[in-house]
């Protein structure tokens, strides 16, 4: 027997979960948690022009745009994953990325989660990614391309996490079905601003998943957000109209978002054998209304100078995906995203990002990537896109690399 | 050799059976799940997450399986890493709290299994390498000698009503094993000192058990698809040495195994590493199976 039995009890699920080695020890490191390291490193290739994110009819969070160009360090993470004791576990996720210069380093999962009460309930407390849809709560390094869904980037700024409380249900029937609810703090697009008594977003949603035989199996969710926002800023440039109040940024939006989600994921693998060939079929569809008020940025809700106008916005937007592996290590994908939106906005301010005549953004995708073994992977990225009146090409080299202990992933 | 997917398999990879059996088991790998069945009868419906067509380092975290997982009552699993990829997926959304390690409805095979090849190093750069040991050890029956009993145990404390039945059935399956236990050691004398060139590392519990000598691994490290210049290594190796044959798996890609083959001129045998790839129904089956491929490979494939 290679555990001692109160080890095995107490570290039992920690360093099985981590693949960390758990001998019998009688020192402090015994208890370490599971470590592990994510380098997610890009090179990318775009005009310049590229690089300034506009998405006509959409206001864009801090976290949308292009990797940098030339060289960059993207999303890397550090991970540290344990049981707290024997009804709870936990999971730390720093990650840092370096933009132009400036590194930053910021909290971007902090979770602990039940282990197990009974009856398929589950309580996950702490910052996490919202389980809205299904490529949010994907981390970046198991992302099938170097960036999000151009609805998820518009949207939800690339990834929604905040501090918050989720309770998922799952139902006892052979059929995969799981319900759940969260309630956020509120502090990161598409909600903004503490002053909703601590709870700006709220989403519902289900998720449901059969196996069709042993090759084949499928995952549906429907998911339902709702945020508020008090002077949300957006990404944007001087609006010329609006010069004398130095409007640096686009609009500042004050009022509710709130997103229905759709989405379907197919996996194929012969006899569920992913090692050698599989193909993963990926579909969202995101609806959004928004209501509320825009203003400049210099002239937001609660200033002497608030200019703001009313706004009303449906958008909608929708991607689909396909990576394909081969052989062993080697996959290609192709995506296609597009996005419409219908804003009306009525007052003297009229910024024109928010107006976009029209214009429905799309983007075509391909990538190729090579994986030397499960912790090791490059890709090459190809983009056509025409998120904008203009469209660009875009290339990107892309390498994630894992060292230590990794958590397993999710379906 | 034609490999006929028996419709069970595919059953028992998708579905768990109805829910009147008095236990449910979770059975991460199908030899599990013929013990099981061995020892558990009519008072057990299993579920099995993997099967002998996928690789158990690497089969998805299918959300059936949550499901499974949230109604098991028991779960039996190889153990040691071998799931490490997708089986604490599992536990952790299937949310149950008497299956989860520790704990009596946890059954890791591993800690009732003296493990080979305990790396003195760790290094990833070694490949995709087991911290504990290889994982891979149903390929020797003793393994099952060791485990069941525990089992038998185990199904006795979760369903105390049954608990005579366990241990008769447990007997019975004891004296029958036994014998098969014998009877293939006997057949197998004859492999002694047999050389072989494996697929992956997962057959050092086999060669241990009957004596072969695994020489060399297409993979050229643990997980690493084998490459051409390792395969003209294998080649020059097989020309230096004597090899008899090459062995792989259902769930392995057969291309290399037959450009060394040919190139060998030495035999090749796909031999399952778990029950059900070629209608053997039970863990008597899948080793008459094993023991009459290797037999043909010593007789130079014939």
């Amino acid at each position: 027997m290679r555990f001692i039995p109160l080890a095995g009890l107490l570290l039992g699920l920690g360093a099985f979960c981590t693949g960390a080695q758990a001998a019998p020890q009688n020192n402090g490191n015994a208890f370490n948690p599971g470590i592990g390291l994510v380098l997610n490193g890009t090179w990318a290739s775009y005009p310049t022009a590229a690089g300034n994110r506009q998405i006509p009819g959409f206001m864009l969070g801090d976290g949308a745009g292009l990797v940098q160009q030339g060289f960059g360090l993207g999303e890397s993470e550090l991970d540290l994953a344990s049981n707290f004791d024997n009804l709870f576990t936990g999971f730390g996720a720093l990650s840092f990325h370096e933009n132009h210069g400036q590194d930053s380093v910021e909290v971007e999962l902090a979770y602990l989660s039940t282990i197990a009460m009974s009856d398929g309930l589950q309580v996950t407390a702490g910052k996490f990614f919202s389980a809205f849809g299904y490529q949010n709560s994907r981390h970046a390094h198991v992302w099938d391309f170097v960036d999000q869904p151009l609805v998820y980037e518009a949207m939800l700024n690339n990834q929604y996490s905040d501090p918050g409380l989720q309770l998922t249900w799952l139902a006892p029937t052979d059929t995969y079905l799981l319900f759940g609810a969260e309630v956020f703090s509120g502090d990161h697009f598409p909600a903004e601003g503490a002053a909703h008594s601590g709870n700006g977003a709220n989403t519902v949603f289900m998720k449901t998943s059969q196996d069709v035989d042993d090759s084949n199996t499928w995952f549906a969710g429907l998911s339902y957000m709702s945020a508020r926002s008090v002077n949300r800023a957006s990404l944007g440039t001087q609006d010329p109209a609006f010069s004398d109040v130095s409007d640096l940024n686009g609009p500042v939006f004050t009022g509710t978002s709130d997103i229905a989600g759709v989405d379907f994921v197919w996996k194929w693998a012969p006899h569920g054998n992913f090692y050698e060939r599989n193909f993963v079929f990926q579909a969202e569809y995101l609806h959004r209304s928004e209501k509320g008020a825009v203003a400049p940025f210099n002239c937001a809700v609660g200033t002497s100078c608030f200019g703001g106008s009313l706004y009303s916005g449906k958008a909608e937007g929708w991607y689909v995906q396909g990576a394909y592996q081969w052989m062993p290590q080697w996959r290609f994908g192709l995506r296609y995203d597009r996005m419409t939106s219908d804003n009306s906005v009525t007052g003297f301010y009229q910024p024109a990002s928010l107006l976009a005549g029209g214009y429905a953004p799309h983007r075509e995708s391909a990538m190729i990537d090579f994986s030397n073994s499960e912790f090791s992977r490059i890709r090459l990225q190809f983009n056509r896109d025409q998120s904008g009146p203009t469209s660009y090409n875009e290339v990107f080299l892309q390498y994630i690399v894992a060292m230590g202990a990794h958590p397993a992933h999710t379906f | 050799m034609r490999f006929l997917k028996p419709t069970f398999i595919l059953l028992a990879l998708c579905f768990s059976a109805p829910a009147f059996a008095d236990l449910n088991v979770f059975s991460c790998e199908p030899h599990w799940t013929a013990l099981v069945n061995e020892i558990g009868g009519s008072h057990v419906s299993i579920t099995t997450a993997t099967g002998a067509y996928n690789d158990p380092h690497f089969i998805q975290a299918r959300p059936s399986l949550i499901s499974a997982m949230r109604k098991a009552d028991l779960v039996v699993c190889n153990g040691a890493d071998l799931e490490v990829g997708w089986l604490p997926v599992l536990m952790q959304q299937g949310a149950r709290d008497t299956v989860q390690p520790g704990q009596p409805g946890y059954l890791d095979a591993s800690q009732y299994v003296q493990l080979l090849q305990v790396p003195s190093r760790v290094d990833r750069a070694q490949g995709d390498i087991h911290p504990y040991g290889n994982p891979h050890f149903q390929t020797d029956p003793r393994v099952f000698s060791a485990v069941a009993p525990e089992l038998a145990k185990r199904l006795a404390q979760l369903d105390p009503s049954n608990a005579a039945d366990y241990e008769k059935r447990y007997a019975d399956f004891k004296t029958r094993w036994d014998a098969a236990v014998a009877k293939w050691t006997q057949e197998a004398m004859p492999l002694k000192g047999m050389k072989l060139i494996a697929y992956h590392d997962g057959w050092v519990y086999m060669s241990t058990w009957l004596g072969i000598d695994v020489v060399g691994f297409l993979e050229p490290k643990p997980g690493i698809p084998p490459s051409p210049g390792h395969l003209a290594d294998l080649l020059a190796q097989i020309k230096g040495e004597g090899v008899a044959g090459i062995i792989y798996t259902p769930y392995e890609d057969e291309q290399a195994p037959d450009w060394l083959a040919e190139r060998g001129g030495i035999p090749k045998a796909l031999i399952p590493d778990t029950v059900g790839a070629d209608g053997d129904k039970d863990l008597f089956q899948f080793y008459d199976l094993m023991i009459a491929q290797l037999l043909k490979l010593h007789g130079g494939g014939k």
